[in-house]
């Protein structure tokens, strides 16, 4: 006779309750209502191949063989991942840099601020985006648009420099 | 193992959740502030404004509610999601110090890296303030660095940098004076050595041990016979013999809980099922995660333990399945109908959830002789397609039963929430 084990307990013990359970397995499984899908929130990496060559056409060769890297937008715009935030604008003061409101800026805090960079700062614990100005010991903050006062800093208030800005994100067509 | 030369750093955010709501909001630099627990419980984090007010760690806001109103105090709820961020960037701006096996991100604000093979070329206390400085230019980060000759040693070290503002946030044991050494673990209680606590403190004090420096003159082996072997490697550990090594890989997972209390009070069956579902969902995922299978479920239910009024009602269940699963639909309906059995009218009940044990490695599990696989392929197949939704369109888009719909009767109330400067449309405003 051939005595199966299974986990300690032969199979005649566990037969019965095996055919009880597989209807009850096989009665299928209840999918639940879906939700109704409103937002999008994309989380993949999008990467953009480029050719390295140019490909003649006609040329029988796939193109496949020319492309050699793909474009990750994030290694193009981020040089310091663990450094780096990205805030929005919420006015026009540096509209003449380029700058509009809801634009995006990237910014590199492991940067050390020079002359002329444009930056974001923090003035009396508010943030402010203007340009760095360093003459001889005194540094002010430049607005780019006339309409917006430049910021010199009064007795007992301080300037400090949040981070450097390395990139303006404009979105043109809005969708 | 038992080594002599090793060295420990140890590397701490001060006031972690409070300093990272800091870099966002400016605002609250130099107020009190506290950050609560979720469902704005109790307080988990406070500034050294509010620790100077007398706020306890872990009081209830109820509590201190007179003391936060005639100190304005600001009160915040805790933003997982961007502590988070910010612990990953301080893990790793450390771990581009030394390799990866010589670091281990000990808690979400902690961090040990062994420094030992580079001792001889650095100065420590100059590489302690480079990390502080960088993590504070990077991050905008406070921390405080402690450096010993063992893990337990390095803890102590960064307990006096944060006590003493003499250290500049920096204390290496390694070099220090030795009779300096003995003063400062004077001055220490001994509760405050890692590893020993509220329950060994209280048998230490009547053996007249009181401070780090009466441990650390104690003698190892008489010590293990009246506690165990982890009080002697303490001992050991304070002496600068290092026995504790830096742990890689986390030991595998043991169980998973997923419970969170509610918003409101909840005295309905049905709530609770939703609730229960979410929270069975939201394990089934961090399983998946970590590939493994659960064999054992346990469900719980709480009133609240705060209210003088009513007996505390606790109770919980367990259940096994029949085949190790990895499946949502096997929790749910494993959790909804465990909830049936220690469902009680009457109660109100402030938390649930679900804990996973019984936990194995999918990929090692032997299936029964009689396994029904095409039902589990089944299964599969189903939950593959839900990560896919979940990964490519957040994890609230697809669940099982109503429970992700917003604003359910029991849900979690987060009313101080600060943006996430992470997601794209809660970025920092500048102008």
């Amino acid at each position: 006779m051939l005595l199966i084990q299974v986990r300690g307990y032969s199979m005649s013990e566990i037969a019965p309750s095996i055919i009880q359970i597989k209807p009850y397995l096989q009665s299928g499984i209840v999918l639940s209502e879906a939700l109704s899908i409103k937002q999008v929130i994309p989380t993949t990496h999008l990467l953009v191949p480029y050719a390295l060559e140019k490909i003649s056409a006609g040329f029988p060769s796939p193109a496949q063989d020319y492309i050699d890297k793909a474009l990750d937008m994030n290694e193009h715009l981020i040089k310091n991942e663990t450094a780096t935030f990205i805030v929005k604008v919420a006015s026009l003061s540096m509209l003449n840099a380029g700058i509009d409101i809801d634009d995006e800026l990237i910014v590199d805090r492991s940067l050390d601020a020079k002359h002329g960079d444009i930056v974001v700062a923090l003035i009396d614990n508010d943030f402010t985006v203007k340009r760095l100005m360093i003459e001889e010991s005194r540094k002010w903050l430049k607005a780019e648009n006339p309409e917006y006062k430049n910021i010199y800093l009064q007795e007992g208030q301080e300037l400090i420099i949040w981070g450097v800005v390395t990139c303006i994100i404009k979105m043109i067509r809005n969708s | 193992m038992k080594h002599e030369n090793k060295v420990f750093f140890l590397i701490d955010v001060n006031n972690m959740y409070v300093s990272c709501e800091r870099v966002f909001d400016p605002s609250l630099n130099n107020k009190s502030v506290i950050v609560l627990s979720n469902n704005d419980g109790c307080a988990v984090a406070r500034s050294n404004e509010s620790k100077a007010l007398n706020i306890k760690m872990g009081v209830p806001l109820f509590q201190i509610k007179d003391i936060v109103q005639q100190h304005n105090v600001i009160v915040l709820s805790s933003n997982y999601a961007m502590y988070a961020e910010m612990s990953r960037r301080f893990h790793k701006i450390l771990s581009s110090y030394v390799t990866d096996e010589e670091v281990e991100p000990y808690s979400i604000d902690e961090c040990f890296v062994d420094f030992t093979a580079y001792e001889k070329n650095f100065d420590l206390e100059k590489v302690g303030q480079e990390m502080r400085q960088q993590i504070w230019k990077w991050l905008g980060l406070p921390v405080c660095v402690g450096i010993g000759r063992s893990k337990t040693e390095s803890k102590i070290a960064n307990h006096i940098a944060k006590k003493n503002p003499g250290f500049n946030s920096v204390c290496d044991l390694v070099n220090m004076d030795p009779c300096n050494k003995e003063y400062y673990f004077s001055l220490i209680e001994v509760s405050e050595v890692w590893g020993v606590g509220r329950k060994h403190s209280k048998k230490l004090q009547s053996m007249g041990i009181n401070t780090v420096l009466d441990l650390a003159c104690a003698e190892p082996r008489e010590m293990q016979k009246k506690f165990s072997i982890v009080m002697a490697r303490t001992i050991y550990e304070l002496q600068g013999i290092s026995c504790i090594e830096i742990e890689h890989t986390p030991p595998s997972k043991k169980q998973i809980v997923a419970s969170r209390s509610f918003g409101g009070r909840v005295t309905e069956l049905t709530d609770l099922k939703e609730a229960i579902s979410m929270y069975a969902q939201d394990a089934c995922k961090r399983l998946r995660d970590e590939g493994l299978l659960c064999g054992c479920m346990i469900a719980f239910v709480q009133s609240n333990p705060f209210d003088p009024n009513v007996p505390f009602y606790n109770k919980s269940i367990t259940g096994s399945f029949s085949e190790p699963t990895d499946c949502a639909i096997d929790f749910v309906k494993a959790a909804t109908s465990m909830l049936n059995d220690i469902y009680k009218e009457g109660i109100k009940y402030k938390k649930c959830g679900v804990v996973l044990t019984g936990l194995e490695p999918k990929s090692g599990h032997t299936y029964d002789l009689l396994t029904d696989f095409e039902h589990i392929e089944k299964k599969e197949c189903l939950m593959q397609a839900m990560d896919g939704i979940h990964s490519k369109f957040g994890k609230k888009k697809l669940g099982v039963g109503p429970c992700f719909i917003p604003g359910r009767n029991w849900s979690m109330s987060r009313d101080k929430l600060s943006r996430n400067p992470f997601i794209w449309d809660q970025l920092i405003l500048v102008k």
